[in-house]
Formats: C-alpha cells, sequence, structure tokens
C-alpha cells in the first residue's frame, strides 16, 4: 500500500511543480503582457473621453455665444432709451432706484427668459455706454456700479463683432467667480453703445462637470490657458493652479495638445486635451489602482482558463500512467507481498509486455526460483545454529548473573562518591574564605565564589590564567614563589601578605594551603585567602589610640613634674624662712610672733603634705609607682615605723603595742610603699584615738600576709565606711576638723595595696568604740623563707 | 679655717634662705646665678662643698654636675642637689649624673645644716 501510495504522490508533486513553474512563468510573461496592451487600450479609451468631454464643454459654451449673438440682434435689446435705464454709477450721491420703464420690464423678462432656458447661465445683462446697466435679477445691494470698467464690457468693446470669452473675474455684490460671454452693441455707424452677455459662474461649471462621467474612477478638470482650475470633481486641484498641484509635469501637460502621463510618486494617471475652440484643457485624473485592478482582472481571467487547463491535462496523465506503469507495477507488489506474507514461492507473474515493465516480471519470477532453492539451504544452517546458539545462551546467562552484580555495587560506589563530591563542592564553594585551586604551572584550575567576591576576578576571567598574573602585587613573584614553595612543604601557618585585587588595589590577606599530591606526585596547590583588612585596619587603630593615650600619660607625668615643681619653689622659702625665725637666728621673738610664726609654719607643712599626696595618687593613677622587689625584714619594717610615731603617741599617752607573728621573717615587696602603707594607718589610728590603746597585728597565712592596725577610738558610723577611702574624706570635716590631715592618707593606702595584690578594709563596731584598718597582701612564690 | 660652699641657684629668695643658714653655722659662702657661672667659679675657688639647683637657666644642674665630675683637672668636691624636682627618678637622676647626694625642696631650716655635714669629709671647726 505504502509503495503504491508513494509513487502516485512522487508522480503527482512531479506534475504539480511542473505545472506550477509553467504556469508562473507564462502567467507573468503573459500579465506583463496584457499590462502593456491593456494600459494602452485605457489610454485610448481615455482619450476617447476626453475628446467627448471637449465636445461637451464646447457645446455649452457654443450654445451660450449663440445665444448672445441672438440678444445682441434683438431689437428689444438694441433699443436706444439709454438714459431710460437702471444706473448706478450715481450710488452714493443721489438716490437710487430700479427704473421700471416699460422697455427695461421687457428686457428684464428676456434676459430671465434666456437665464432659465441656459440651465448653467446664471446671469443675463447689458450695460450702456452712459454706465446704464440692465440684468436678469435684482442685484443683492445698489452699491455703485458702472458696467464701462468691468472686463466684460471692456472686452466686447474692443473686439466690436466677435463674440468674446472673459477670465474668471469677480462678481460684485456676490463672491461668484464669473466667466463672461459677451458681445458688442454697435449701431448702423459702426459705433459701439453697448455690451450684451452671459455669466457663467465657476460654482455652475463644476455642477456641469460632475454629471460628466469617466471610466476608471477618473474625476475631471477644466483649466484655462494658463492652468487655473476654473472647474474640478477632484478636490486637490480646487480653486488651484495646476503649476502648483503638479510643479514637475505643468510643461508636459501645458506645452501639448493632447496626452498620457503617470504622476510620479502619487499612483496617478492624467490624460488631458486641449479644447482647439475655448484654448481650455480638460483633464482627466485617475488613480493609477483602478488602472491596476482592470489589468489584474483581466491577467485572473487568463490565468485562470490556463489553470483550468492544466488540472484538465493532469487528471489526464494520472489516468495514462495509472494504467500503464502504476497498475502492472501495484501487481508486482502485491505478489512480492504475497510471498513475503505466506512464504509461498509458487507464485508466478505473466510476462506480457515486452517493455520494461515485462522485463521487472520475468526477473521476479527468476528470482523466486532462486529464493526457494536458497530457502532450503537456510533451513538447514539454521537448525544447526540452533544448537550452537542453545549452548552460548546458556553461557552467557551465568556471565550476565556476575556481570549484574558487579553493575550494582558499582553503581553503589559511584552514589557514594557523587554525594561526597557533592558535599565537596559545596563547602569549596560556600567557604566564606577564598579558595584558589592551581596546578603545577600555577595555572588557576577553580575557584570558588568568595574568590570573585575578595579579587573582583570572574570565573571567566581567571580560570586558565597564572595565579600570579591575577593577584601577585607587581614585583613580589619572589614573594609569590616563597609562599607556594613554604605550601608545597606542607607548611599550613597562615602567612600574613599582600595580594591585589582586579581593580589594582591591595588586600591584606591571611594565606594558607596545601598541595595536591597523590602517589608522591605533586598535581597542584590549593591556596586559601583570608581578607584581614578590617584586622589589620583594627590593629592600626588600636596601635594609634595607644600612642595617643602614651602621649597624653607623658604629657600629664610632665604637666606633674612642672607643677610639683612650682609649687615647691615658693613653699622652700616660706618653710625655710619661718624655720629660721622660729630658730630665732636673726633675733628674738616674742610668745604671740611664736606663735604665729608656728601657725604658719604648720599651715606650710600641711600644704607641702597635700602637694606630696596628691602627686603620689596621681602617680598611682597613672601607673608610674612601679614597686621594687625589695628583700626585707617584716618586723624590721614594723618597728622603724613604730619608732617614727611613737613620740606622738607617747605626747598623747596612748599605749602602743604590737603583735607579729613570729614565723613571719624575710619577705619580698617594696619596702617603702609597704611601710608608707603602715605609717599612714597608724598615724590615722593615734590622731584619731584620745584615749586607750593603738595596736598592730601581722598573720602569715600560707601565702598571704595580714596585716591589722586596732586603735580605741572614735570608730566608724556604718554609713560612712563605703566612702572612707575616697579622696578627701575625713571623717566629719566641716563639721570639726579637729584632726589634722589631708584626708588622701586612706585613698594612698587603698591604691597602694591594691598595686601590691592586696585589699584594704576597715571595720568598727560604731562611734567611739575603736576601729580596726586591715589589710593582706599576697607574698611571691618561694620567696619567704623562715 | 672655716669649709666654703658654692651655691649654684637662680632663686634670689632660696639663695638668701641658704646664704643665711650656712653662714650661720659659720661656712664661707660663694654664690652663683647659672650653671656655666658655677662651673667656673668650683674652678676657681675649689669649694669644699657645692649646693646644686637642677633648673638653671642656660645648662641645667645635670650638665654641671656631669661636666664637674668628668672633669680631670679638677679635683671634685661633692655635689648636693637642693631641687625641687620630686618626681620618680628625679633623684636616681642627679646621682648618675655626678651628685654625691640629694636633698628635695622645701628644705627643712632646722635639719639641713645636719644634711649637708654629711657629705663633707670632716667636721666644721666652728669659731
Amino acid at each position: 500500500m505504502a509503495f503504491r501510495l508513494t509513487m502516485w504522490r512522487r508522480i503527482i508533486l512531479l506534475f504539480i511543480s511542473v505545472g506550477l513553474v509553467y504556469f508562473t512563468v507564462v502567467g507573468l510573461l503573459s500579465y506583463r503582457q496584457l499590462q502593456t496592451e491593456k494600459i494602452s487600450s485605457i489610454k485610448s479609451n481615455l482619450s476617447g473621453q476626453l475628446k467627448q468631454l471637449e465636445l461637451v464643454v464646447d457645446t455649452l459654451f457654443t450654445n451660450i455665444e449663440s445665444g448672445v449673438l441672438v440678444l445682441a440682434h434683438n431689437p428689444l435689446v438694441r433699443t436706444r432709451d439709454d438714459d431710460g435705464f437702471t444706473n448706478f454709477t450715481k450710488v452714493g450721491e443721489t438716490p437710487v432706484s430700479y427704473r421700471f420703464n416699460k422697455t427695461e420690464a421687457e428686457i428684464r423678462k428676456l434676459f430671465a427668459q434666456h437665464k432659465r432656458y441656459y440651465e448653467y447661465v446664471n446671469s443675463v445683462y447689458m450695460g450702456r455706454e452712459n454706465g446704464g446697466f440692465v440684468r436678469s435679477h435684482k442685484r443683492a445691494q445698489p452699491t455703485r456700479y458702472d458696467p464701462r470698467e468691468r472686463s466684460w464690457y471692456k472686452l466686447a468693446k474692443d473686439n466690436p463683432g466677435q463674440v468674446m470669452r472673459t477670465e474668471p473675474y469677480c462678481a460684485v455684490t456676490t463672491e461668484d467667480i464669473n466667466i463672461g460671454t459677451t458681445t458688442a452693441l454697435v449701431d448702423g455707424d459702426g459705433r459701439v453703445f453697448g455690451v450684451v452677455g452671459m455669466d457663467v459662474t465657476l460654482k455652475d461649471l463644476r455642477r456641469f462637470i460632475i454629471n460628466m462621467k469617466t471610466d476608471y474612477e477618473g474625476r475631471v478638470a477644466l483649466l484655462n490657458k494658463d492652468g487655473e482650475v476654473l472647474a474640478t470633481t477632484w478636490s486637490p486641484l480646487k480653486n488651484r493652479n495646476v503649476k502648483d498641484v503638479f510643479p514637475g509635469l505643468t510643461e508636459r501637460i501645458m506645452g501639448q495638445e493632447a496626452g498620457c502621463l503617470m504622476v510620479p510618486g502619487k499612483d496617478l494617471a492624467l490624460c488631458h486635451i486641449t479644447s482647439p475652440r475655448l484654448g481650455w484643457k480638460v483633464l482627466i485624473v485617475t488613480p493609477m489602482r483602478s488602472i491596476k485592478k482592470e489589468v489584474f482582472a483581466s491577467a485572473a481571467r487568463l490565468l485562470l482558463l490556463m489553470f483550468s487547463f492544466l488540472v484538465i491535462l493532469g487528471i489526464l496523465t494520472g489516468l495514462g500512467l495509472q494504467r500503464f506503469v502504476v497498475g502492472p507495477i501495484r501487481n508486482l507488489s502485491d505478489k512480492a507481498e504475497e510471498i513475503s506474507r505466506s512464504g509461498e514461492l509458487s507464485t508466478f507473474m505473466e510476462a506480457a509486455s515486452s517493455d520494461e515493465i515485462g522485463n521487472l516480471s520475468r526477473s521476479f519470477n527468476r528470482m523466486v526460483a532462486k529464493l526457494k532453492e536458497m530457502g532450503a539451504q537456510l533451513r538447514q544452517r539454521s537448525d544447526e545454529l540452533e544448537e550452537t546458539v542453545q549452548a552460548r545462551t546458556a553461557e552467557l546467562v551465568s556471565v550476565n548473573r556476575e556481570l549484574e552484580n558487579e553493575l550494582g555495587l558499582r553503581i553503589q560506589a559511584e552514589n557514594d562518591l557523587k554525594i561526597q563530591q557533592a558535599y565537596l563542592k559545596q563547602l569549596f564553594d560556600l567557604s566564606p574564605e577564598a579558595i584558589v585551586l592551581i596546578d603545577i604551572n600555577n595555572i588557576v584550575l577553580r575557584i570558588n565564589s568568595e574568590f570573585t567576591h575578595l579579587f573582583g576576578y570572574s570565573r571567566e576571567e581567571a580560570l586558565g590564567r597564572s595565579i600570579y598574573d591575577l593577584i601577585l602585587p607587581p614585583g613580589e613573584e619572589k614573594e609569590g614563589l616563597r609562599a607556594k614553595a613554604q605550601i608545597m612543604a606542607g607548611r599550613k601557618l597562615p602567612l600574613e601578605t599582600k595580594r591585589r585585587h582586579r581593580d589594582g588595589r591591595m588586600i591584606d590577606v591571611s594565606l594558607t594551603g596545601t598541595a595536591i599530591e597523590l602517589g608522591g606526585n605533586h598535581y597542584g596547590v590549593y591556596a586559601i585567602y583570608r581578607d584581614i583588612t578590617r584586622q589589620k585596619k583594627q590593629e592600626e587603630e588600636l596601635r594609634r589610640a595607644k600612642e595617643a593615650a602614651e602621649e597624653a600619660d607623658r604629657l600629664k607625668s610632665a604637666f606633674l613634674a612642672a607643677m610639683s615643681h612650682e609649687l615647691r619653689t615658693p613653699l622652700n622659702s616660706i618653710i625655710g624662712f619661718t624655720g629660721i625665725l622660729l630658730q630665732q637666728l636673726p633675733g628674738p621673738l616674742n610668745q604671740e610672733q611664736a606663735k604665729q610664726m608656728t601657725m604658719v609654719q604648720n599651715s606650710a607643712r600641711h600644704l607641702l603634705n597635700l602637694i606630696n599626696d596628691i602627686l603620689d595618687i596621681s602617680k598611682i593613677e597613672a601607673g608610674q609607682v612601679q614597686l621594687a622587689a625589695d628583700r626585707f625584714s617584716f618586723k624590721e619594717a614594723v618597728d622603724n615605723v613604730l619608732s617614727s610615731i611613737s613620740p606622738l603617741a607617747a605626747k598623747k599617752g596612748l599605749e602602743l603595742t604590737s603583735g607579729i607573728d613570729d614565723r613571719i621573717g624575710e619577705i619580698a615587696t617594696d619596702r617603702r610603699r609597704l611601710e608608707q602603707v603602715l605609717l599612714n594607718l597608724l598615724s590615722n589610728a593615734v590622731k584619731f584615738t584620745d584615749h586607750g590603746t593603738v595596736r598592730v597585728e601581722a598573720q602569715q597565712d600560707g601565702r598571704r600576709l595580714t596585716v591589722r592596725v586596732i586603735d580605741t577610738g572614735i570608730g566608724i558610723k556604718p554609713e560612712d565606711r563605703e566612702t572612707l577611702f575616697e579622696a578627701f574624706r575625713q571623717l566629719d570635716t566641716g563639721l570639726n576638723r579637729q584632726y589634722e590631715g589631708t584626708g588622701l592618707g586612706l585613698s594612698i593606702c587603698k591604691k597602694l595595696v591594691g598595686l601590691m595584690g592586696g585589699e584594704i578594709r576597715a571595720e568598727s563596731e560604731g562611734p567611739d568604740k575603736g576601729s580596726t584598718f586591715s589589710f593582706d597582701i599576697p607574698l611571691s612564690s618561694g620567696e619567704p623563707h623562715e | 679655717m672655716s669649709k666654703k660652699v658654692l651655691v649654684i641657684e637662680d632663686n634670689e629668695q632660696n639663695i638668701y634662705l641658704m646664704d643665711f643658714l650656712l653662714k650661720n653655722s659659720g661656712f664661707e659662702v660663694i654664690q652663683a646665678r647659672d650653671g656655666m657661672d658655677g662651673i667656673a667659679m668650683a674652678r676657681e675657688e675649689a669649694p669644699d662643698l657645692i649646693l646644686l639647683d637642677i633648673q638653671l637657666p642656660g645648662i641645667d644642674g645635670y650638665a654641671v654636675a656631669e661636666k664637674l665630675s668628668q672633669d680631670e683637672e679638677y679635683a671634685p668636691a661633692p655635689i648636693v642637689a637642693v631641687t625641687s624636682y620630686a618626681m620618680v627618678g628625679d633623684r636616681e637622676k642627679a646621682l648618675a649624673a655626678g651628685c654625691t647626694g640629694y636633698i628635695e625642696k622645701p628644705i627643712n631650716p632646722e635639719t639641713f645644716i645636719s644634711e649637708i655635714l654629711r657629705f663633707l669629709p670632716a667636721p666644721p671647726c666652728g669659731e
């Protein structure tokens, strides 16, 4: 079936293709031929129409001319009652009225009859040499009007004996544009005594032209000899000059008697003819598309005819082919089909004809015989093969089973590998650090997105290029090689260095990496860069801040030194001279002078103590006090302090006792500072105790030394315990300044003990119940010995 | 024979104070108002003791002490710095520059003479 259809289709397709080529070529050629012929026939057709139109226009005016001539010879019109006619020459000077005398009334009636008779005439009139004027109908307004000055009058008067036609002129009282046809009234002596005429307005002329029908949607126009359009049914020409509408064609239109031409770029055809008598042009403007439509219609008719012929020819050819070629071949095909379906090789073709089809049938028969023979051989071989195949199949089945098992294992392993790869890829891509993989020639093989982000190179830009070209700062090749050598050597310590961004700026990076090694072969390097720009910046800021702080500190120290010096210099004089006076070296003092001088001396000393204490506090706060590591006997130090305080205690009648643990021997700390604290606490105790005892105790507990100063003095109010150690606090100051002191002593003690790594406390059971000041400091390890 | 003390000091009141105390104790006192003057006088007059202020116009006390102690021609007398500089390290600085002793201002007129006597080889003879 498929064979038959295909063959049919091919033949038909071939036929249609050939037919189409033929059809196209012949169609195009005949269309061109037709077009030429058709256009020339249309042209001649239009020319014929033009001639007719010209004749109609000519007839119109010929009739009007005849009418004018008839009027000019009418005795009524020729009546010489000149003064009796209506005259508009004096309008504005004297009142004007239409003079309805009998003659004028009759003439008017005559004129009106003519006006009615000629459909396109809108006015019939007469002027006289004295200015009289009679018309077929009343004027719209009686304005001043002298017919002798009008062009129609002058033209006729200058050409007596002829009928003249004016150029279009404007009417006086209406907006009409008129073409007058006039002739002079001549008396027996050959003198002109008036002019009679008829007017056709352009509006009426157009009304006249509208009735002219042309083929091919043509529009008509009437031009005077200057090319001015008198009337047209084609609006682009209305009230214009042909020179303005078709500037390039004026010469060809106006200069020739008749002709047809195409308007370039406008898709218009234009035919014209000159009216030999009127001197006017009659014009037909036709859109080319209507001409083409006509051409196409007739071409289409031809082609339809050809196509029908082609179809009939095709059908006849098809039938012939079916009968003589396709039929026998189909027969052959059916037989072959039958053999292939049933395997029955008994079929034979009747080889009737002696042509190619007949040969084909005979060959077919020979082939069938050969097939029969080969079939027998095949069957035998096939039996043999069968056995072999069975044996092989069994073998294959067992091998196949083994392969399947192996394949299962492999797929499993592959999946595991894929998961691991995906995991590694994500790790690589999402790493917050820039990673690049380079081969042994430093060529970039892979980068992650952070690398792109940090150095500004896209994957496309980076891959395949040398890592040194990309990010190594210019002139730092050695550094790059060194970094790579370190990585290859397996040193994973981060290396802080600089690398170059794509835009040229330097980035501080911390560089680590690892060599890729497999079986002793180097394949390349993973280099990992961390952006430490911010870290570097912070370090720099810290360094600057530290420098600024140090500078501020230095200035403070300098200020303190200067202040100390400047205050001491005047105090030197005050204390020195009061001392000299009190020693009575210059001479004796009376009692009052000595008392007052003592007051000056005490105040000066107090001031000096203040300065010293303030300096001390400032120095401690500024961290300028550095503890010495003296090695000394603690007991000796306590005794030293006690001996300096004892005169004061004795003076107040206080008992001064001490209880130092015998196990405390030599200790290692700043002796001067320790003594300063002790002296401060003891002198405070003595100062604030009026009766009883002041006692110093010390114990060592492991590596801690605890010292207590106990008195039976004024005690401390619970609410004061908090503020006791602040600078310039002396209890009850303001109310009762009976105890001398700067108020800085305890503050200094607290700071010094703190410097030594210890703590100071104050305890009291209340006012007048005495107080205990204690501090403990750590002793440096292994230092003390028994 | 009374001992000769050179006071190098720019403050008139301090000079007067020390001058008074020293003369009162039987010393002979010579004075210099600045460092260069002090060095010149030390060489010319060969005093038994020099009391040296540190803050001086021109070269300071440290420089004076350094120059005098390094002068091989000059048999040096003890130099005692008498100064208002009382910060940490000021004493050490003075000793390092070549001073024998260091007395902090303000001086105590009651103990001043006994303090300077410590730096003299032998007690004054007195009158």
